[in-house]
């Protein structure tokens, strides 16, 4: 197992997130827990897709409500660019069901975390990514 | 000649007179006179039968004695004596009016006697004479004065006579030119109904010249006038002998009315006719204007009334009489007077008579009696008609039943109450409506607020939430640090604080202004966006404030703030629900004069024309029942220009629409 996760490209995780505390948090707590992976971070949805086109990292963790360009946007823009991306959407319950309600035309997301975010279930969520990339 | 012959004999020789006395018959009685003084005394003294008279006396000579003795003895015969072969003499004294002459010394017995006997006769069939022709001359005189008389009289006659002619012929011009150029038409007919004079006002009335009708027949003329009201009376005024007088309406051609009087003379039938129809057409107007006043009389409860000028009444309406129980005759007068209680006639009647004097408006309040047995209270009020010279001629008035008017007040009062009772109802209703408008109006700003507060809070709860689970996971992999936990703690700490200031600022949002106080405009936006910002970020939406001026007002910001939150919220929804792209709302802060002008625009296509006119009325949404409680706009509005005294308005503009908030 090791041996195989050795020769593979290690993975990569976008994290898109535009409260600065927040993101700040996030990527202390995230590069701790998964120390093999390699974190970008973008402060806004512009960013984060630039970031993507440049890296086309594994799997996108995205607050949804963003100023510039949020991360419904993004993720559609990074579907289309990445489609095996694995896209986790961090949201508020309203948020959620306008994701819901804009979902008709095609785009899919992998997995959501509602807010208040606890930290257990972003971690189940990412490891459930890494497997279904490790089975891939 | 009979009884004594008394002689007078004058002769101054007593020879001559003794042989005269010897001569004289026995049956003489003589009285001598020797002078002409002696004479006259006798002549005068006595009467005589016979004068002999001796022509030459001692005071007297000649036919100067024969005219002295004329004198005294006018009535006496007179025989004069002459000298001898003095005929001449003699002649000359019965030219002068003696009887006969004797001449002296020639005189005999018998030719004495037969002298004097004619003489005496001679004398008496002289003053016979003399007496006829006074008599004569007498009745001459009085015929030449009776004549005279009679002369005189004819001449006045004459005279009368001729100025009657005159008279008669000027009158006869005058009433030819007075026919001729009178307004009335007059016609005149012989017996077999012939025109004998037609005056041009009448052949102008019936539509013709005089020319064509003289001489012919009026039936030949105009055949429809026999069987009209003017023929039988013509006719009849003719057969009858009497004067008719008629007016009578002719149809077309003439559609006019005539008055005719016709007069039957010896000759035939006279007859003037006047045009009345001004007359009768005023006496129509007349008569309808009298039946309107009377119809209008009749449809008051006891009507109108009209008095002459000492204040007798002539008329009322029926529904008064009907009251009093009178016919119009019985109310005449004072008549009505009977059915007013017996205390209130003499005050009344000395009310009325004090108007009818002055002429002031009578207006008085009294009681009748009616047919139901009930004394009912009317009112009367009065004016006096006057004529043109502003004599008073009558006074025309209304009754009024104020019983009826009394009972309707009565309805009208509890009615009134009614309605006010209703009034207050619905206004208590209203009231209701109002209060559980506020009360929506606030519930539904406090859920506003609540999902603010909710998006203001989720972000640092979110974070807060990330910091508290960071330590122990940071324990567990043995890097829980000093310094880690202070920079957590204070994380944590600057989380709190600014949760904190979002309650206090909602807190102060709805916490109501208890008086007007003066603020910035700016301030009062920036404090509004502060609470709803998160909630627009969410939703991307972008906002955008320009300031040209910072006006200040006085008035209550959190009012204020209210009525732009709504505007706000209002503006993103509109924006969510259409789904624009790149959704905006521009607020532009500016000052018009001393007013401060804040305008609201947004970018999601404006609101509908159709709906335009009801967004601030209470209840009015287009959001459903679920997110749209219909106060919101009514609010603002209520708070801009009841509270504030602004103005709040809605337009359309580019591709959206503007909300233009002015206090």
């Amino acid at each position: 197992m090791e041996a195989i996760s050795d020769l593979l490209p290690p993975i990569s995780i976008l994290l898109i997130e535009d409260e600065e505390v927040t993101l700040e948090l996030l990527s202390i707590i995230l590069s701790k827990k998964f120390p093999d992976i390699i974190l970008h971070t973008a402060i806004n949805g512009r960013t984060g897709l630039e970031l993507f086109k440049t890296y086309t990292p594994d799997i996108v963790i995205t607050d949804i409500n963003m100023p510039q360009m949020d991360g419904v946007q993004a993720a559609k823009n990074i579907r289309l660019l990445k489609p095996a991306a694995k896209i986790i959407i961090i949201t508020g319950k309203n948020e959620k069901s306008i994701l819901q309600d804009s979902d008709g035309n095609g785009f899919e997301f992998d997995h959501f975390i509602m807010k208040p975010v606890v930290y257990q279930d972003l971690f189940d969520v990412i490891e459930q990514c890494l497997n279904d990339i490790n089975h891939q | 000649m009979t009884g004594i012959l008394r002689v007078l004999l004058v002769e101054d020789n007593p020879g001559d007179a003794d042989l005269i006395v010897e001569l004289l018959p026995d049956k003489c009685e003589v009285v001598v006179a020797a002078r002409i003084s002696e004479a006259r005394e006798h002549a005068g003294a006595e009467r005589f039968d016979i004068l002999l008279l001796d022509l030459g006396l001692p005071d007297s000579n000649g036919l100067d004695t024969l005219r002295t003795m004329r004198l005294y003895a006018v009535e006496l015969p007179i025989i004069v004596m002459t000298g001898n072969n003095d005929e001449q003499m003699g002649l000359a004294a019965i030219r002068e009016g003696a009887q006969d002459y004797l001449i002296k010394g020639q005189i005999a017995q018998n030719l004495l006697v037969r002298s004097i006997k004619y003489a005496v006769e001679r004398k008496q069939t002289e003053n016979a004479l003399k007496e006829l022709n006074a008599t004569l001359e007498e009745r001459i005189v009085e015929r030449t004065a009776q004549l005279t008389s009679a002369n005189e009289t004819l001449q006045f006659e004459i005279a009368v006579r001729r100025r009657t002619e005159d008279a008669l012929r000027i009158s006869h011009d005058r009433i030819n030119a007075i026919l001729e150029q009178m307004s009335d038409g007059f016609a005149a007919f012989d017996h077999d109904w012939r025109y004998t004079f037609i005056n041009p006002a009448a052949a102008k009335a019936f539509q013709t010249t005089p020319e064509q009708l003289l001489g012919k027949s009026i039936w030949e003329m105009w055949p429809p006038a026999y069987d009209l009201p003017l023929g039988a009376n013509f006719r009849r005024s003719l057969q009858e002998n009497i004067p008719i007088q008629f007016e009578e309406f002719y149809p077309a051609p003439l559609n006019r009315w005539f008055e005719c009087r016709c007069h039957p003379t010896s000759e035939g039938l006279v007859t003037f006719f006047s045009d009345i129809t001004e007359r009768k057409q005023s006496e129509e107007e007349l008569r309808q204007s009298e039946e309107r006043f009377r119809i209008m009389g009749e449809i008051l409860p006891y009507g109108v009334w009209w008095c002459n000028a000492h204040g007798g009444a002539e008329y009322c309406s029926q529904s008064f009489l009907d009251l009093i129980e009178m016919s119009m005759d019985e109310m005449r007068e004072f008549g009505w007077s009977n059915r007013l209680p017996l205390d209130e006639i003499e005050p009344m009647m000395k009310r009325w008579m004090h108007c009818v004097q002055t002429g002031e408006d009578w207006d008085d309040e009294h009681h009748v009696l009616g047919p139901d047995g009930k004394y009912h209270t009317i009112l009367t009020r009065g004016r006096p008609v006057r004529d043109n010279t502003g004599s008073i001629v009558g006074w025309a008035g209304i009754n009024l039943d104020i019983d009826e008017r009394k009972r309707l007040e009565e309805v009208l009062k509890k009615l009134n109450e009614e309605l006010d009772s209703r009034v207050a109802e619905r206004t208590a209703e209203l009231r209701d409506k109002d209060q559980l408008l506020l009360i929506q109006s606030r519930q539904a700003a406090m859920g506003e607020m609540i999902g603010n507060i909710a998006h203001q809070w989720r972000q640092p709860l979110n974070t807060l939430g990330l910091i508290v689970q960071q330590l122990p996971f940071l324990y567990d992999i043995g890097e829980l640090s000093k310094e880690s936990l202070d920079k957590s703690t204070q994380q944590s700490m600057n989380l709190i604080l600014h949760m904190s200031k979002t309650i206090d600022d909602f807190r102060n949002f709805f916490r109501p202004d208890k008086e007007m106080v003066e603020f910035k405009v700016s301030e009062a936006i920036i404090t509004t966006l502060s609470l709803i910002e998160d909630s627009f970020k969410s939703h991307r939406i972008r906002i955008e404030v320009n300031t040209k001026h910072d006006p200040a007002i006085n008035g209550y910001p959190n009012e204020y703030s209210q009525a732009l939150l709504n505007i706000l919220n209002n503006a993103r929804d509109a924006l969510i629900e259409r789904e624009v792209d790149d959704p905006r709302v521009t607020i532009n802060i500016s000052a018009d004069g001393d007013r401060a002008v804040v305008t609201i625009s947004d970018n999601a296509g404006g609101i509908p024309e159709e709906i335009m006119r009801k967004i601030f009325d209470p209840y009015f949404t287009t959001k459903g029942p679920q997110s749209g409680t219909g106060v919101g706009l009514f609010m603002s509005k209520t708070i801009i220009e009841k509270n504030m005294g602004g103005m709040l308005a809605a337009c359309n503009i580019a591709n959206g629409a503007e909300f233009r908030i002015e206090v």
